[in-house]
């Protein structure tokens, strides 16, 4: 049991950040201008994760005295029901308020039904979420609810394959042809979320990444800008300059106290650091990430390129042992790093989340004024001559599935509702609310918060919820949603801007186009990397931490080695033959 | 009674009824006995035997969708895969030493301390000390290990600090970071958090032991450490034979919790544990693996377990003529 | 009384030694204590020790500012109050027959509790039983299958097998029944250990979690604990989206500060019913009072 919960810490953690990102960006129909600070607002940009989140595993089961069939079943058209009962799981947000929502009374009148349901299921956490679908799934699918969205890790994917081909979910292929809206916004996903083995859709992307709604998420490293300005460096470019930067930090800079600073904080528990940068692009390093080689084979960087594994430790080594890295790099709990980040006395930051560096920005600035973290993206010279845009990998964060056997109608009254919440109009009722009520046109014609719903819920998004907002927004629309969001005071922030400058861009601007990125782990596979990535970070430590340089190179051999022989040419082959379903065409 | 009387008359016999009806007099007398246990045989059976099918998941390739009669039989495969895992014996090692550890240590010392608090004679201090000795049970693991890392810290962690100010050590310690400290800091964060709660049980115990005996041993002038051996010591033996047995039984896992959140990269060689060694493979690993693996441990851990238990129950019976079963 | 010279020493350092090791154990709760009264955001720059350096009752009020919790709360004290009353009391039956050697079936008892401490079957074939029964999603879930311990049933039998047979006989030579003897002798002299598992079993009950989230989809059947821990999950997913998103405006309690509040907050009740308790063990009352 106690496994399992921290399993669901994990997994929970890895989600949130997922949809964080995605839910950030793509709705950032803020309310500026109505206070006189500026940071106050953006608040729909949350309310967006919220929604994703809070929706993310819904089911309709349509209550059972639901089958009044309305008006048009004639010739061969397919009707719709009045009463519709969409239950959903919950690990982590409020729900809203049956006597504050004004978004369902809404939404049911729209679509003129009689009673659209929305029940809630509340979970601890996202692992509660997966582990109550595997206990669905044990019991024969018995306890299944008719319509489902679930997480999308694999295992959940699985369990949703293997219940649609043992006959127990609907194959919604015909659906997404009547409904070319719903099909539309997920058809690119559609190549990950389909069954492996039959080729049919069991389920359909309820959340997913999109590329014009996600910042990018790995500026390498954050670093001072105050200091470097009061010492006369220039940014860093390159990994060099920045060994050289932590250097003058750590002989020049006293913090507020006038004691020595810590030049850098990497690894920690999130394990935090830029080995990547000493890889090609998009050929990063570490146990998860495969790629496909110059012979058109599977690889993996940590046993295909092993000299550059070894430059980037050796590296990370050098700053170790010269005292340039936090010391208790590989020990410290995060709450640690938040404290002694806050308190002024990093150099230079990963943090948990990549905005992390900005609330120690303006911790800082109450005793520091001039302090600020800002983003840079740096490189190796000796692979290449400059920072490169990362590439964006679509995902899909949350899956519905629909349960086999239901009254057509029933299944076309929820495949309605979507094809509803997927319009411009659908879409702005359910992030945003009721014009005039929640929110109103800003000078620009964007949306924004009416001072009276900004008042009332100061940019809270659980307390938006409780109205409704952004709870039913069962597939986004992201298009809609950039053409109205407003800029949130996150964008307006000084740092980010220039973090934002020094990247080049704030959207990556090409998808990941290598199949090896989207396969999902197969049999083989599982069993032979069953504890390699704790393994590798184990190896990392050690090498990072040797007292004699020398040692990193054995080390990453043997570690090759043992990868090898704990059947990595399986994984190849596997991975090789599963490459072959994966249709990125809809991706270049 | 009425089957008691047609026992009777239906008897054609003068052996067969007498036998019979020495049974159903005997039950009949026990009546209460039985009427105790029913619910509990129906309980066990019901929560505890019935859901013992699931033992065959550590058998198969369990796949929750096909269930225990649609998922392959794999034979003793997954055990296979356990025990071929390849930081299974460091991690088996680990355990071993540090729940060997805990009970060579943890266990004379629970009685030590409740001893203790049972002389303390002041009964204000008594009750307080006790109520406050309880307290650190109450803290989840995650918080008391984010605690313990702040302490030890040897960046302006408070113990580090008060070693150096008053001269123990010339410079702070990593003991986070130390193979060598790690295993006096599980041990002692254990004792911490665990011995007010644990102590219960023998205060308990304690206190139910005849104070006449005290009464009279004090007059014939018995001084409290003869008293201790004499009287309190044999008078929770019963209690401290079941605990042994218990912990040592439980040899095969070390403390899941703490040694999870305890532990980092920097001491897994020494703080790697079955259980955490199991769950850091889980995570990483797809499908439905973890289910099977799951199970696989779980019967490796019973099947030790109850021959520990067994083992032990013998030389408790041989030595003091106490035992559990 | 005469008191050798020894045992004052013996005393005094044994006092000392408790006086350590009880600031051992309070120091954690003062420190918890004061970051779950101090402002959260002020928190997060560390140097709290002792003292609160921004008092604020935020945290508290984010707590309570959820309706639900009194009915969580409700559930919880529910569940305590029947799971212990019914657990001791079907416990102490069980047990009591363990102690009688002329038994017939206490040798297949024993076994019968031992086997099921090393085994089990896992939580899907348990959830699979616990459908079959009828019992997801009721208040009986927390209750009914929790109703044995096998340790509770050790612990007790032990204690019971070290009382003097001597009381038991002569009830016996007076005709009692066992259910006599068992309640108005063995029942009432087994109160040290009573207390003991009572204590066990209530906070077992108090901070179970896993039973609500898993096995209950009804949140008006939560406990406070699965509402709190919901809590700090809906707060460390906001705080990811606030840290990142920069919600000043918004931003009041933390994760950490929540869960702070939260342990004070779920420990203070089950903290002030050990001194209830404690009076059961203290040395030799009952038995004195019995014989004498």
């Amino acid at each position: 049991m106690r496994i399992r919960q921290n399993v669901g810490i994990l997994l929970t953690a890895a989600l949130t950040v997922g949809l964080v990102g995605c839910g950030g960006n793509g709705n950032n129909g803020g309310n500026t201008s109505n206070n006189a600070s500026n940071s106050a607002n953006s608040s729909s940009s949350n309310s967006s994760s919220n929604s994703s989140n809070s929706s993310n595993s819904s089911n309709t089961s349509s209550n059972s005295n639901s089958s009044n069939t309305s008006s048009n079943t004639s010739s061969g058209e397919i009707g719709t029901v009045d009463n519709l009962k969409i239950t959903a799981f919950n690990w982590g947000w409020d729900n809203a308020d049956p006597a504050k929502d004004v978004v369902l009374p809404e939404l049911t009148k729209r679509l003129g039904m009689k009673n659209l349901t929305y029940d809630v299921i509340k979970t601890g956490g996202y692992d509660d979420v997966v582990q109550k679908l595997q206990l669905w799934a044990s019991t024969g699918g018995s306890d299944w609810p008719d319509i489902v969205t679930t997480g999308s890790d694999s295992r959940t994917k699985l369990i949703l394959n293997n219940l649609g081909e043992t006959g127990k979910l609907e194959d919604l292929t015909p659906w997404l042809e009547k409904y070319p809206n719903v099909k539309k916004a997920v058809e690119k996903l559609l190549p990950f979320t389909s069954d492996p083995h039959d080729g049919k859709i069991y389920s359909i992307a309820q959340n997913f990444s999109n590329m014009q709604a996600y910042a990018i998420d790995q500026p390498t490293i954050w670093i001072r800008k105050d200091w470097l300005d009061k010492l006369n460096l220039p940014l860093p470019k390159t990994v060099d300059d920045l060994y050289n930067d932590l250097k003058a930090f750590k002989e020049q800079i006293k913090d507020v106290n006038g004691q020595p600073v810590i030049p850098y904080a990497a690894f920690g528990e999130n394990f935090r650091n830029m080995i990547k940068l000493f890889f090609p692009p998009d050929q990063n390093d570490g146990t998860g990430v495969w790629y496909t080689d110059a012979d058109g084979k599977p690889a993996r960087s940590d046993v295909s390129q092993p000299e550059n594994l070894i430059r980037a430790l050796t590296f990370y080594n050098k700053l170790y042992n010269e005292g340039l890295i936090e010391k208790e790099a590989f020990t410290l709990k995060q709450g640690q790093i938040d404290e002694k980040g806050n308190q002024g006395r990093y150099g230079a930051v990963h943090g948990a989340y990549w905005e992390q560096a900005n609330p120690f920005t303006d911790s800082i600035k109450k005793t520091d004024p001039k302090a600020e973290f800002v983003g840079v993206q740096l490189y190796d010279p000796s692979i290449a001559s400059g920072p490169s845009l990362p590439k964006f990998r679509l995902e899909a964060w949350s899956l519905w599935a629909v349960k086999a056997g239901l009254p057509k109608e029933e299944v076309n009254t929820f495949f309605k509702t979507l094809d509803y919440v997927l319009s411009e109009e659908g879409t702005i009722l359910t992030k945003y609310g009721l014009e005039g009520q929640q929110w109103e046109r800003n000078a620009g014609g964007k949306i924004v918060d009416t001072k009276a719903f900004f008042d009332e819920t100061q940019g809270d998004w659980n307390k938006r919820a409780h109205f409704g907002i952004d709870v039913y927004s069962f597939i986004p629309n992201y298009d809609a949603l950039i053409k109205n969001q407003a800029p949130s005071g996150y964008e307006l922030r000084q740092d980010m801007i220039e973090t934002w400058q020094n990247l080049g861009s704030k959207f990556p601007t090409e998808y990941v186009t290598d199949p090896q990125r989207y396969v999902e782990p197969g049999d083989a596979e599982n069993k032979a990397t069953v504890g390699q990535s704790e393994r590798y970070k184990q190896m990392v430590a050690k090498a990072v931490t040797a007292k004699n340089p020398d040692d990193i190179k054995k080390l990453v051999l043997d570690w090759g080695k043992n990868v090898k022989a704990l059947g990595y040419d399986k994984i190849v082959a596997e991975r090789e033959e599963s490459a072959k379903s994966i249709h990125l065409e809809n991706l270049k | 009674m009425t089957t008691l009387a047609e026992a009777q008359t239906s008897s054609v016999t003068n052996t067969k009824p007498t036998l019979a009806r020495r049974i159903m007099r005997k039950v009949w007398e026990q009546r209460w006995l039985y009427i105790f246990t029913i619910p509990g045989i129906i309980f066990f059976l019901l929560f505890s035997y019935y859901p013992m099918v699931g033992i065959v998941i550590a058998f198969q390739d369990y796949n929750p969708v096909k269930g225990y009669s649609g998922s392959e039989f794999v034979g003793l495969e997954n055990f296979k895969t356990i025990f071929n895992l390849p930081d299974f014996t460091n991690a088996l090692r680990n355990t071993v030493i540090i729940s060997g550890l805990k009970l060579l240590i943890g266990f004379p010392a629970t009685i030590l301390f409740a001893l203790l608090i049972n002389e303390i004679h002041q009964t204000v201090f008594k009750r307080v000390v006790q109520t406050i000795s309880y307290l650190p049970y109450f803290i989840s693991w995650v918080i008391a290990a984010g605690l313990w890392y702040k302490m030890l810290s040897p960046d302006g962690g408070l113990i580090n600090e008060m070693l150096t100010r008053i001269g123990i050590l010339n410079e702070p310690f990593y003991f986070m970071g130390s193979t060598q400290a790690f295993l006096p800091i599980v041990i002692f964060t254990e004792l911490w958090k665990n011995i007010g709660f644990n102590a219960i049980i023998y205060l308990a115990a304690l206190s139910g032991i005849d104070p006449h005996l005290y009464e009279v041993s004090s007059i014939d002038g018995a001084s409290r450490i003869r008293q201790i051996w004499h009287i309190a010591l044999p008078g929770i033996r019963g209690t401290m034979v079941l605990l042994f047995i218990l912990s040592a039984s439980g040899l095969m896992s070390a403390g899941f919790d703490q040694l999870w959140t305890m532990g980092n990269l920097q001491v897994q060689e020494v703080g790697q544990i079955l259980d955490t060694l199991i769950l850091s493979y889980l995570r990483n690993s797809g499908g439905f693996m973890g289910l099977s693996l799951g199970a696989t441990m779980g019967v490796f851990q019973a099947t030790v377990g109850l021959i520990l238990f067994l083992v032990c129950n013998f030389v408790a019976k041989l030595i003091k003529q106490e035992s559990l079963i | 009384m005469q008191r050798s010279r020894g045992e004052r020493w013996f005393n005094v350092v044994n006092m000392l030694f408790m006086l350590v090791f009880a600031f051992l154990c309070m120091y954690p709760f003062i420190y918890i204590l004061a970051i779950s009264f101090n402002d959260a955001m002020d928190a997060q720059k560390g140097g709290i020790y002792i003292w609160p350096r921004m008092f604020s009752m935020k945290n508290y009020s984010v707590i309570f500012s959820d309706q639900n919790i009194f009915l969580a709360y409700g559930v919880t004290i529910g569940r305590v109050v029947v799971g212990v009353i019914t657990q001791v009391l079907l416990v102490a039956m069980f047990a009591y027959v363990l102690t009688k050697k002329n038994f017939p079936l206490r040798r297949f008892l024993n076994w019968w509790i031992v086997i099921p401490m090393f085994l089990s079957g896992g939580l899907i074939p348990f959830y699979i039983t616990l459908q079959q029964l009828h019992l997801l999603n009721s208040f009986w879930t927390y209750i009914i299958p929790g109703l044995y311990g096998a340790f509770n049933i050790m612990l007790v039998r032990t204690f019971m097998s070290e009382l003097p047979e001597a009381l038991e006989e002569s009830a016996k030579m007076d005709g009692a029944s066992d259910a006599r003897i068992f309640f108005s002798i063995i029942f009432p002299l087994s109160k040290p250990v009573l207390a003991t598992i009572a204590l066990f079993v209530g906070v077992s009950h108090w901070n179970d979690w896993f039973t609500g989230f898993t096995f209950i989809s009804n949140t008006k059947l939560w406990t406070a604990q699965n509402l709190l821990l919901f809590l700090i999950q809906s707060n460390e997913a906001s705080n990811l989206a606030v840290l990142s998103k920069m919600h000043q405006g918004a931003v009041t309690v933390t994760a950490e500060s929540i869960k702070m509040a939260m342990l004070i907050v779920t420990t203070a009740p089950i903290l002030c019913i050990y001194p209830f308790l404690q009076k059961y063990f203290v040395k030799g009352i009952m038995l004195g009072s019995l014989k004498g």
